[in-house]
């Protein structure tokens, strides 16, 4: 069984420039290129946030690269 | 079964979120301290070679006093090349470091240079004899004038790319560290934390009550809001937003409410401290604990030193304050709230799998550039005489490492103005308004009050 989770996801908004256009103001005092971020990202699906690791039912495949985990 | 309900986060190879080394090139945090650092020991070789090299590259014409446009003038024509070299340097580093990080060089090379020659305007204002009387301190102009621009001319937003608010000030941070001697971080930090921890204590927890048992706010709100209002802004937002598995609106209120009185503050909190007669460092640790974001508060700090007479103070009592009292904490604050999502809230709620190496994975790391630069200068400079460091260290070495970090503030500075586009922001309801609102009036009361009375000999001896 594989298993996919957010990180392979369409819906997963992870790059910093995609992050500041998606909530504008956000570089005004922080920044998405900054530690403390770490790997926070957005669901554009459900509009919350969330790290790579996460899962959800209507997981699309972005078509980009595996899977975080194969589970045998 | 909403998807809220059914969310979820594998528990297995949770070592698959971390960028691992990758993050020592892709964070601007990193960036920060390769370049602080790297000039730093450039600096302490070229000194050491009796160079003057660094100094020269140094320049700017904010200590000219100058009394008429001619003797201006004449300082651009005298160091025409060594505005243009450092020019290029800054370039240089800048744009290849944020390629490296993603940002467009077609964008980031004109955005700029159109910035460099607003800060030599603001370095020239600064430099004029008379702009202490009309109360031009470069933090404030340089707010005002990016306001404006950014509002009324509207410069396009590809812009941006240059106007990195977070790196400037991160990389001035450690620059800053240079002349921050170790033994004032040691037996002044714990004092600072203590502070700062009660007040960010308090008031996030007045934010998160007021939010939602008086304005009956979503929990996930009053928590983001919370944490935007009494720890690091809109950083600290994002980081307990994940923790929480708070909605993207959320984290827009808290930017709406953190930039608007952060500006306010900025423009305010100077002028309240001169009214009052504060010391630089009693002003320095207030603005510390009032002001939500680095930027914000070094603007605000940095303005009312130069007022007073002693900006070196109230820099340093604000750095204590904030850097040391607040930010280091945010990996903290975010498992907190991921436990009290999991725990306390319904398990369903919770956002972040709960994970201990959170704190790790959300520290500022550009602290760790201000503590090494701070312990390496202090050890560079241990030999010397304090004669022998005021005639020969000072002017060789400390002044052009401050002008350096003087030239990132004001960079920060007109970036802060030049993002702010106010139609951008998203409006705020009335009661998000009310809880975040009184959550800065306890701070602002209960951050004088242990500035000012509490802890009032300690700062002011800074």
């Amino acid at each position: 069984m594989t298993r996919y989770t957010c990180r392979e996801c369409e819906f997963f908004l992870s790059e910093p420039d995609r992050l500041e256009r998606a909530v504008p103001g956000l570089n005004i005092l922080s920044s998405a290129y900054g530690s403390v971020r770490a790997d926070t990202a957005i669901c554009e699906r459900h509009d919350i946030f969330v790290t790579p690791l996460a899962e959800c039912p209507d997981f699309r495949y972005h078509g980009r690269s595996g899977p975080s985990q194969a589970l045998g | 079964m909403t998807t809220q309900e059914s969310w979820n986060e594998s528990g297995e190879g949770s070592k698959a979120r971390r960028l691992g080394l990758k993050e020592l090139y892709l964070k601007e945090d990193w960036w920060a301290i390769w370049l602080g650092i790297g000039v730093m020991v450039l600096a302490v070789i070229l000194f050491a070679n009796g160079s003057t090299f660094l100094k020269s590259l140094a320049i700017n014409p904010g200590g000219l006093k100058w009394t008429s446009f001619g003797q201006l003038a004449d300082h651009f024509t005298q160091n025409s090349g060594m505005y243009a070299l450092q020019f290029s340097a800054w370039l240089v580093i800048f744009g290849a470091t944020t390629r490296i990080m993603g940002i467009k060089l077609s964008q980031f090379v004109p955005a700029f240079i159109f910035l460099y020659i607003l800060s030599i305007i603001m370095f020239a204002i600064a430099g004029w004899a008379n702009a202490a009387k009309f109360n031009l301190e470069p933090p404030l102009v340089a707010l005002i004038v990016g306001l404006i621009l950014a509002n009324f001319i509207r410069l396009p937003q590809w812009m941006d790319a240059a106007f990195r608010v977070e790196y400037f000030i991160k990389l001035g941070i450690v620059l800053l560290g240079a002349t921050f001697p170790i033994t004032l971080v040691l037996t002044a930090g714990p004092v600072a934390i203590a502070q700062a921890t009660i007040i960010s204590l308090v008031t996030c927890l007045t934010i998160y009550f007021l939010g939602t048992r008086v304005f009956g706010l979503d929990r996930k709100l009053a928590a983001v809001l919370g944490v935007g209002g009494s720890v690091c802004g809109v950083s600290a937002s994002m980081a307990i937003a994940t923790s929480v598995g708070a909605k993207k609106d959320h984290l827009y209120t808290s930017v709406t409410l953190v930039v608007g009185w952060a500006l306010v503050m900025i423009l305010v909190l100077p002028f309240i401290s001169r009214a009052l007669g504060l010391s630089a460092g009693v002003a320095g640790a207030w603005i510390g604990t009032s002001e939500f974001a680095d930027a914000a508060g070094f603007a605000a700090a940095s303005a009312y030193g130069k007022m007073a007479g002693n900006e070196d103070a109230a820099i340093k009592a604000f750095t204590l304050m904030k850097v040391i009292g607040r930010d280091l904490w945010i990996g903290i604050w975010s498992i907190v709230w991921a436990l009290i999502a999991t725990v306390v809230w319904e398990k369903k709620e919770a956002g972040a799998k709960l994970d201990a190496r959170e704190i790790w994975w959300r520290f500022p790391k550009f602290v760790i550039g201000f503590f090494a630069a701070s312990l390496m200068m202090t050890l560079i400079t241990s030999g010397y005489s304090a004669a022998d460091f005021n005639k020969v260290v000072k002017p060789g070495l400390i002044l052009p490492l401050v002008s350096l970090r003087t030239w990132a503030f004001i960079f920060c500075f007109l970036s802060i103005g030049l993002t702010t586009r106010f139609r951008e922001l998203k409006p705020v309801g009335w009661k998000a308004f009310s809880a975040f609102t009184m959550g800065v009036g306890v701070n602002v009361l209960l951050g004088y009050i242990m500035s000012v009375h509490v802890f009032s000999g300690f700062w002011s001896s800074m």
